[in-house]
């Protein structure tokens, strides 16, 4: 049953992936932008094939983060939002365009410099203030508070910004892979293989963790508050790189795994990772795909396709296992 | 095959004004009684060394532990295979053996939030039998199990403590004279 769902899955991610390739508003051929890299269809095709691989990395780094930031607030509505890390991207974004005359003096540096260093400060402070016994309904609080925070002084940069500024911190609040470059894919494909293999790598103290300390301290004796520690910051270092490529687009990571549980009825890490990564991937290039124009005629911010696919589903899960549920 | 030395039991102050020694070997069924708060679950947890005494020492030779209480998730998307798979290699026939025993019949793709409470109990004893524990510490176990059920579990311990060192709780008089070895009052 789950392998059968792989390979459904892995067939449909790379039909969409193929469809990125070819779809768009212009249409390109395909063998000759293979073949002769210099012309308008080979660079057509390469902005192409690095908007699907961006997709797909993202997709499945949502998915997969989501999925790790539940499991450890043992809350299936917990996401990559919920660590408040991507506040602090947007809030470096928000330092990059609103503040007069930063994105035309430090454009050197980057949008991205900014957002991964807004991302980093909030992990930052985050492990810091949550202390050393790391209670993770007090992580989840002061997420909460840095996220409320970084929103009033996004408020208040606003009240300053030209218009010029303020439509860009707009546009990207919408999630874009517009501004997706080879150096962006590369960053990304490193720490995605690194998420990947530590939420592998801990898949089964996951599992347990999901049954409670007591288990934990029975089965496997590590230190709980370590590990717990370390996957936050790996995962705040995840989503914080994620945001800082294409803007806030954490909704897969709630989404895809509830979605997921429910359909394969398991909680099991080692079967949901590969099936998270690949639906997560598939959706956000369906996403991008109808985005960009290629599906439809219309461009339209991806949050908004994302929601509009999205929402639905869940609700219709949810409503679904909260009427088998007891109590 | 588990050894407690003049041991404190609490959490900064110690609950009982004496100190607690005792040492015990498989075939032992003991039996602990007392009004709640008392801190049998407290003992409990000090010998399982899930936490450390006030002084003293606790030896414990195996770390094949199994706990019954009623700390255990439930989780939300937890299956009921998950459950009693998660950190254990058990068997479909080891599985097979405990639903019979404790006659439940539920699909193992059914989540755990699905059950009834009973059931749930069950479930968790389960586990912990699954993990083939050479110390078994039970606490409460008899919560919301019905008669019928509460005397297969009594017939189940006197099978088991051939094979291990049982410790159990309960506020159940009938219960405790069925299973025990001996007693420990607070």
């Amino acid at each position: 049953m789950k392998n059968s769902w792989l390979i459904i899955l892995v067939v449909l991610l790379f039909t969409l992936f193929v469809l990125e390739l070819i779809l768009g508003t212009v249409t390109i051929d395909i063998i000759k932008g293979f073949t002769e890299f210099n012309s308008v269809d080979g660079n057509i095709l390469e902005s192409r094939l690095i908007r699907a691989s961006v997709s797909v990395l993202v997709g499945a780094s949502c998915g997969l983060a989501g999925l790790g930031i539940q499991t450890l607030f043992k809350n299936p509505l917990a996401g990559p939002t919920t660590l408040g890390v991507n506040s602090g991207a947007s809030l470096g974004v928000g330092m990059f365009y609103l503040i007069p005359g930063v994105s035309m003096h430090m454009e050197w540096l980057g949008l991205s410099f900014f957002a991964v260093l807004g991302a980093l400060a909030f992990l930052f402070l985050l492990i810091v203030v949550s202390g050393k016994s790391l209670n993770l309904t007090f992580v989840l609080i002061v997420g909460l508070f840095l996220s409320y925070a970084s929103y009033e002084i996004l408020e208040v940069l606003l009240q300053l910004s030209d218009s010029v500024g303020i439509k860009s911190y707009v546009f990207w609040g919408m999630g874009s892979f517009n501004r997706a470059n080879v150096y962006s894919l590369i960053a990304l494909l490193l720490v995605s293989v690194m998420g990947f293999v530590v939420m592998k790598k801990y898949a089964t103290w996951l599992n347990i963790y999901s049954l409670g300390d007591t288990e934990l301290k029975l089965l496997t004796r590590k230190s709980i508050t370590f590990n717990k520690r370390l996957l936050l910051i790996v995962f705040g270092i995840w989503i914080g790189l994620i945001t800082s490529i294409v803007g806030p687009i954490a909704f897969v990571g709630v989404v895809v795994p509830n979605v997921l549980k429910m359909v394969i009825k398991s909680s099991n890490l080692n079967a949901l990772l590969p099936l998270t990564a690949l639906l997560g991937a598939i959706m956000v290039l369906l996403a991008d795909l109808i985005a960009r124009g290629a599906i439809g005629g219309f461009v339209l911010p991806v949050n908004a396709v994302l929601s509009v696919l999205g929402v639905p589903i869940i609700i219709y899960f949810l409503v679904k296992r909260i009427s088998g549920a007891r109590g | 095959m588990l050894e407690a030395s003049s041991i404190h039991i609490g959490y900064q102050k110690p609950l009982l004004s004496e100190t607690i020694s005792g040492s015990w070997n498989k075939g032992e069924v003991i039996v602990l009684l007392g009004d709640n708060g008392v801190g049998k679950s407290t003992f409990l947890k000090t010998l399982a060394k899930l936490q450390k005494p006030i002084s003293g020492s606790v030896e414990l030779t195996t770390d094949k532990i199994g706990w019954v209480d009623a700390s255990i998730s439930k989780g939300v998307y937890l299956s009921v295979f998950d459950f009693i798979s998660f950190g254990i290699s058990s068997t479909k026939e080891d599985i097979d053996y405990w639903f019979n025993r404790f006659e439940i019949n539920i699909e193992t793709s059914r989540f755990v939030d699905e059950l009834s409470d009973g059931q749930f109990r069950k479930l968790c004893i389960i586990r912990q039998l699954l993990k083939r524990p050479e110390v078994l510490f039970l606490d409460e176990p008899t919560v919301y199990l019905d008669v019928k059920s509460k005397k297969q579990l009594a017939l189940i311990i006197q099978e088991l403590k051939e094979s291990c060192l049982i410790f159990c709780t309960t506020h159940d008089l009938l219960f405790a004279e069925e299973i025990k070895t001996s007693t420990i009052e607070f």
